[in-house]
C-alpha cells in the first residue's frame, strides 16, 4: 500500500464526509435557504468525487449545470414563492415520515448487503462486466488530453440519435416552461378557485 | 480477520466504497422526497437523487471501461434531463402557486391520482 493510495483515500472520505453532511442538510435544515446553501455544497463536492474518478468533463459540467444552474432556479423557485411561515414547514411530523425512514433504512441496508456480498461474485464471472484497477498509463494518459476528446467523440457517433432527442427534450423543455408558467392562463383556473366562480 | 486487513479494506478505495457512497445518497434522497413538507425540498431531494445516480454512473465508468468512459457519456445526459427536470418542475410550482399561494405539500389536497 503505497502513500497515493492514503492520500487518495484521505481526499475520498474527507469528500464523502462533506457531500453526505450537506445532502442531510438539504433535507433536515429548519429554513429553505440553508437547505439552497447545503445544496451548493453538495453538488461542489459531487464534483470533487467526479474529479476523484477522472472524470474532469463531468465534474466542470457539474459545477456549471447543478451548483450553478439548478441553485439558481431553486433560488428563483424560493423567491417566487416567499414562504412567509416556513419554519412551520420543516418536516411532516406524519406516520409517513416513519415510514419513509424505515424504507430508506431498509432499502440502505438490502443494497448495502447485495453490494457488499454479490459484487465480487459478479465481477468474478466473466462477461458480465470487469471490476479492475484503473491502470497508471490510461490515467497518465487522461492526465494530459483530459476526457472532453472522448467524450465529444461518443456523444456525435454511438450516442448521436439520443444526442439529437436530447436537444428536442430540452426545447419541448423550455417551451413547456414558459407556456405553464406564462401569464394569460386564467380561464385555466381550477374550479376550485374564487377567480373562476365569477365567469358566467 | 485482523485490524491490519480491515484498516487496509477500508483505507483501499475502490469501486464498492463508491457505490456505498451513492446508494447513502439515494436513500437520503428518497426520505426527504417523502418526508418534507416543503415543495422546493421535494424539488431538491429529486436533484439529490439524480447525482447519486450520477456518482454511481461515473465510478462504474471508471473502474470497468476507462478506455471509452460511456458511464460519464450517460452522466451528461443525465445532468441535461436534470435541468429540464428542474425548470419543468418550477413552471409547475408557479402554476401550482398561483392557484393556491402556498407551498406545503398537506394544501394540495385537490391534486387526487
Amino acid at each position: 500500500m503505497e502513500m497515493q493510495d492514503i492520500i487518495y483515500s484521505l481526499f475520498f472520505y474527507a469528500i464523502a464526509f462533506v457531500l453526505i453532511i450537506a445532502a442531510l442538510g438539504i433535507v433536515f435544515m429548519p429554513r429553505i435557504v440553508y437547505s439552497a446553501v447545503c445544496m451548493i455544497i453538495a453538488f461542489l463536492s459531487a464534483a470533487g468525487i467526479f474529479v476523484l474518478l477522472n472524470a474532469d468533463f463531468v465534474a466542470v459540467s457539474q459545477v456549471i449545470i447543478y451548483a450553478v444552474g439548478i441553485t439558481i432556479i431553486m433560488v428563483f423557485a424560493i423567491m417566487l414563492t416567499a414562504a412567509r411561515e416556513d419554519k412551520k414547514l420543516w418536516i411532516a411530523v406524519k406516520f409517513r415520515s416513519l415510514v419513509a425512514i424505515a424504507a430508506s433504512g431498509l432499502l440502505f441496508l438490502i443494497i448495502l448487503a447485495s453490494v457488499t456480498k454479490c459484487i465480487t461474485a459478479l465481477s468474478s464471472r466473466a462477461g458480465l462486466f470487469a471490476v479492475q484497477e484503473p491502470s497508471q498509463e490510461t490515467i497518465q494518459r487522461l492526465a494530459v488530453e483530459g476526457t472532453t476528446l472522448t467524450i465529444g467523440k461518443a456523444l456525435l457517433t454511438d450516442y448521436v440519435l439520443p444526442f439529437e432527442i436530447l436537444s428536442l427534450l430540452l426545447l419541448a423543455a423550455i417551451l413547456g416552461a414558459v407556456v405553464i408558467a406564462g401569464k394569460g392562463q386564467e380561464k385555466l383556473i381550477n374550479p376550485t378557485t374564487s377567480t373562476a366562480e365569477e365567469e358566467p | 480477520m485482523n485490524w491490519e486487513e480491515i484498516l487496509i479494506k477500508i483505507f483501499n478505495v475502490e469501486l464498492t466504497h463508491y457505490i456505498v457512497l451513492s446508494l447513502i445518497l439515494f436513500c437520503i434522497g428518497i426520505m426527504g422526497l417523502i418526508i418534507s413538507r416543503n415543495v422546493i425540498r421535494v424539488l431538491m431531494s429529486i436533484e439529490i437523487l439524480l447525482s447519486a445516480v450520477n456518482v454511481n454512473f461515473v465510478a462504474f465508468a471508471n473502474y470497468t471501461d476507462l478506455s471509452d468512459l460511456k458511464g460519464q457519456v450517460f452522466a451528461i445526459f443525465i445532468m441535461a434531463v436534470a435541468a429540464a427536470e428542474a425548470a419543468l418542475g418550477l413552471a409547475i410550482l408557479l402554476a401550482l402557486y398561483r392557484n393556491k399561494p402556498s407551498v406545503d405539500t398537506e394544501e394540495y389536497k385537490e391534486l387526487k391520482g
